[in-house]
C-alpha cells in the first residue's frame, strides 16, 4: 500500500468510523480529556495496524478490535490513579434530570460503567448493534461464549437501570 | 421495540464529541514508537553479541596458547564455554522476534508475550542459580590443571577467591533479580488481565 493510498484508506475509514471509535471510548473512560487522548491512540494504533490488515475480517472488525485492545490498555495502564467513575452523587445528579433525553443516555453510560471491564467491552459492542459472529471476531473468542455472556450482561445492565432510574 | 432496542438506538445517537486530530501528527507518534522500539532491540542485541564475542575470543585464544595441558584444563574451558553458550541462546531466545500487533492480534500477541516471559522467569528464577554453580564447577576443573605444584596457601587462596567472587555476584545480583522478577510477574499479570477481559470464560 502506498503512503498516498494509506492517507486516503486512512481517512476514509476514520470518517466512516469516528461515531464508532468515539463510543468505545466513551463506554471504558468518563473524562473527556481521557476520551480526547484515547481517541488518538486509537488513531495511531490503527495506522501502525493498517499495513498488516489481511482482509480476513471486514475493516470495521478490525478497526473495533484495535479500538477496543488500545481502550483496555489505556484503562488498565489509567487504572491506579483512577478513583471510582461514578460516585453515588453523579447517579443522583442524573437522576434529577431524568426527563431530560440527554440525561437518559446519561443513565445508560452511567450503568455501563458500573459493570465490569470485560462486561463494559462487550456490552458497548452489543449497543453498536454488532452481530455475535462480529464481536466474537473482535474479541477473538467463540460465539457460543459470546453468546451467554451477552444474555448475562444484558439482565445485568437492565437490572441497574431499573434498580437507579426505573425502565428509560 | 423491546427496551435492549431502545438503549441501542440511544446508544448509536451519540455524536462524535472528539477533536479532529491531524493525521501529520498521528503518523509521526507513530513512526517515533515504532523507532524507539527497534532501536532498543537493536542496540541490545548488538551489547549482548559484543560481549559474548569477547568471551568467545578470549576462552578461543587460551585454549590455543595450551597445546598441552591436562584434561582438567580443557575440560574445565569447554564447560564455560558450553555455559556461555547455553546463557546466549536463552538470552536470544528471550527477545521478541516477532512483530505482531498488539491491537490487531491480541490473543496471539499475549501468548507469544507470555511464552517469552515465562521464559525469562525461569532463567532468572533458577538458570542464573544453576549457571553460576555450573560456571564454579568449571573454574575447579580449570584450577586442578593451573594449580598442579602450587603451594597449599596459594591453591586455598586462588579457590576462595574465584569461588568467593561467584558466590559474592550471585548474592548482590539477588536483589536486582528479584525486582527483575516482580516486574515480569506484573507484566505477566497485565497481560493476563488483558486476555481475561477479551476472553472472559462463563
Amino acid at each position: 500500500m502506498g503512503l498516498s493510498e494509506k492517507e486516503l484508506l486512512f481517512q476514509q475509514l476514520i470518517a466512516d468510523s469516528k461515531g464508532s471509535i468515539y463510543r468505545v471510548c466513551l463506554s471504558y473512560l468518563h473524562d473527556k480529556d481521557d476520551v480526547q487522548d484515547l481517541y488518538q491512540e486509537i488513531l495511531i494504533a490503527l495506522w501502525q495496524a493498517m499495513d498488516r490488515f489481511q482482509g480476513k475480517s471486514s475493516w470495521n472488525t478490525y478497526i473495533y478490535r484495535i479500538a477496543i485492545n488500545v481502550a483496555i490498555k489505556f484503562k488498565m495502564n489509567q487504572k491506579k490513579i483512577n478513583a471510582d467513575p461514578l460516585t453515588e452523587y453523579h447517579l443522583e445528579a442524573i437522576e434529577e434530570k431524568q426527563d431530560n433525553k440527554e440525561a437518559e443516555l446519561q443513565q445508560l453510560n452511567a450503568c455501563i460503567h458500573r459493570l465490569e471491564d470485560a462486561d463494559r467491552i462487550l456490552i458497548s459492542l452489543v449497543l453498536e448493534d454488532l452481530s455475535y459472529k462480529e464481536i466474537a471476531e473482535i474479541l477473538c473468542t467463540d460465539t457460543n461464549n459470546i453468546g451467554v455472556r451477552i444474555s448475562r450482561i444484558k439482565k445485568k445492565l437492565s437490572k441497574l437501570m431499573e434498580e437507579h432510574y426505573g425502565s428509560i | 421495540m423491546d427496551q435492549f432496542e431502545s438503549y441501542i438506538n440511544k446508544w448509536k445517537a451519540q455524536k462524535s464529541d472528539v477533536q479532529e486530530v491531524d493525521l501529520q501528527k498521528i503518523k509521526s507518534q507513530a513512526q517515533d514508537r515504532l523507532s524507539r522500539h527497534n532501536r532498543k532491540l537493536i542496540i541490545s542485541n548488538l551489547w549482548m553479541s559484543i560481549a559474548f564475542a569477547g568471551v568467545f575470543i578470549t576462552i578461543g585464544l587460551i585454549w590455543s596458547y595450551f597445546p598441552d595441558r591436562t584434561i582438567h584444563f580443557y575440560a574445565g574451558m569447554f564447560t564455560m564455554l558450553v555455559l556461555l553458550f547455553v546463557f546466549a541462546l536463552t538470552q536470544w531466545a528471550s527477545v521478541h522476534y516477532k512483530r505482531i500487533n498488539p491491537e490487531a492480534e491480541p490473543v496471539r500477541y499475549i501468548k507469544y508475550s507470555l511464552k517469552k516471559l515465562v521464559l525469562n522467569k525461569w532463567i532468572l528464577q533458577y538458570g542464573l542459580p544453576i549457571y553460576m554453580v555450573l560456571l564454579g564447577f568449571a573454574f575447579i576443573l580449570y584450577f586442578q590443571d593451573i594449580m598442579i605444584g602450587a603451594s597449599l596457601q596459594f591453591m586455598i587462596i586462588g579457590y576462595s577467591v574465584t569461588l568467593g567472587y561467584i558466590f559474592l555476584m550471585a548474592i548482590l545480583s539477588l536483589k536486582k533479580t528479584k525486582r527483575k522478577i516482580e516486574k515480569i510477574n506484573e507484566m505477566i499479570s497485565y497481560l493476563k488481565d488483558w486476555e481475561n477481559i477479551l476472553n472472559q470464560e462463563t
